[in-house]
């Protein structure tokens, strides 16, 4: 729990932090931050942050004084291609299935109720945006969620993050080979499918935890 | 997401005075700066870059350099000045070193490195002003300036933002109205009708998307009848000039001689 920052007093504070280590892929190097690690902390930032997912004004405890500051932290442990999706897709469940300490306000006093006393309260969740990159080359069609060695084949990449409410969140195509307008219609209408599959996926997932997790009442 | 300012008025106005579709004046001017190999400067209304090219050149560095094509080197600096608010922004800043990266891409199948292998071709990026659509304007300055550098291209890249208020979709943004409705940058080549880079960060429902993506793609062709009026009216004056130094050197020589000559 910290003090917000005085622009905006009544929004909590996410902070993304993702961590590239050389134990991932033997691309990576410790030090200098490379264009690859820029493009997924940036990715995950809009993804996870600029979508609004989560709802940030109820991270707010007292106006200007008090507001829960969540921190996000992506291990990646191994690379074998599509980090950003894998790494959007972790993000988006953590926030999901994280539950914070219920708090109290009573005047000014805030009293944080510790998780034995008083059941966790999940995070308000505005939507659940998914990440799902295609890969594109010079002659064949565009693949989905291409591996390390297409990745590196690829003439171009294409990210899209979407919710199963059709909402487009994030869409990134930095050059590459050029596309057709139709092309990249018809990119999105397979992205719409994909990610109804992935929310279906994750409600089941979550729901199945859940259950494992039989709240005591006293 | 505030509405204290009205985007489109029940007129059909936006808040600096254009129609829905209408794009702000763009001025270009592709007049040399120093030792530069080509420069552009563009002005979207009030946004303005000015992007200089070096090269094809020999690399600084060696082991930056690629066998088989040249490499292109990008790099962005904001003024401080640019914004309202004065505020220094690092070199280091990640949205800068994005939207550099961002160029680099978005150009790389376009120019043909492969003319020029074991060089480098710098871009340097200044933005002057800010006022909305910074990574179309940034765009259509680097096609520019690697025009007027000679750099052989396939073809233009040609940029634009739209974005949707409520159902109606707008095009070319300030910055007051991307702080206030969600908003995309595509980039097209002309000729071919191909997309090179299409980037969107704010929430919008995949139908209202393909309009605005459409209406952006045919904003592009506009823009590039602009881009190429302006390089075509440069290489006439060049043209001119030429002619008429060839003939200007010719006589003003003689003249100076008699001139030089009487002195002595």
């Amino acid at each position: 729990m910290v003090k917000p920052p005085s622009e905006r007093p009544l929004e909590g504070i996410i902070s993304i932090h993702s961590e590239l280590s050389p134990m991932a892929s033997n691309e990576y190097e410790p030090g200098r931050p490379t264009e690859e690690e820029v493009t997924l902390t940036r990715m995950l930032d809009k993804v996870l942050r600029r979508s609004d997912a989560v709802d940030k004004e109820s991270l707010c405890v007292l106006a200007g004084q008090r507001v829960w500051h969540i921190r996000l932290t992506i291990h990646v442990l191994s690379d074998a291609g599509n980090m950003v999706d894998c790494a959007c897709l972790a993000g988006i469940v953590a926030l999901k299935h994280f539950r914070r300490p219920e708090v109290e306000v009573e005047g000014d006093e805030v009293t944080i109720h510790h998780p034995s006393e008083r059941a966790p309260v999940p995070l308000s969740m505005h939507h659940t945006p998914f990440c799902l990159t295609f890969a594109f080359f010079q002659d064949t069609p565009p693949l989905l969620d291409p591996s390390r060695l297409e990745q590196t084949l690829s003439a171009g990449l294409l990210s899209v993050a979407l919710n199963a409410q059709k909402e487009l969140c994030v869409v990134q195509k930095a050059g590459g080979v050029p596309l057709a307008a139709e092309e990249v219609l018809g990119i999105m209408d397979i992205a719409v499918v994909k990610a109804r599959e992935l929310d279906k996926l994750v409600e089941a997932c979550l729901l199945e935890d859940w259950k494992g997790r039989v709240v005591e009442i006293r | 997401m505030s509405s204290r300012i009205e985007i489109l008025n029940d007129g059909g106005f936006r808040s600096d005075g254009r129609k829905q579709y209408e794009l702000r004046d763009v001025l270009i001017d592709l007049s040399q700066q120093g030792t530069a190999d080509g420069s552009a400067q563009i002005s979207h209304g009030l946004t303005q870059v000015l992007v200089t090219v070096f090269g094809p050149r020999e690399a600084k560095m060696r082991s930056h350099t690629l066998h088989d094509r040249a490499v292109l080197n990008v790099e962005m600096s904001v003024a401080p000045f640019s914004t309202g608010e004065r505020r220094k922004r690092s070199k280091a800043d990640r949205r800068i070193l994005e939207m550099a990266s961002m160029i680099a891409s978005t150009f790389e199948p376009v120019v043909q490195t492969t003319l020029y292998p074991r060089s480098q071709i710098d871009i340097y990026v200044h933005v002057l002003q800010q006022d909305g659509s910074l990574l179309p304007a940034c765009i259509n300055a680097t096609t520019l300036a690697l025009i007027t550098a000679g750099v052989p291209l396939h073809d233009f890249v040609c940029a634009v933002t739209g974005g949707v208020h409520s159902t109606s979709p707008l095009l070319d943004l300030t910055t007051v109205e991307e702080n206030d409705i969600p908003h995309m940058t595509v980039a097209v080549m002309p000729r071919t009708q191909k997309v090179t880079l299409v980037t969107m960060e704010t929430r919008l429902h995949v139908e209202r998307f393909r309009e605005l993506f459409e209406l952006a793609c045919e904003a592009g062709q506009t823009i590039h009848k602009e881009m190429k009026l302006a390089v075509k009216d440069r290489t006439v004056v060049l043209v001119g000039a030429m002619d008429a130094g060839l003939k200007g050197v010719a006589v003003d020589d003689r003249d100076r001689d008699v001139v030089m000559e009487d002195r002595i």
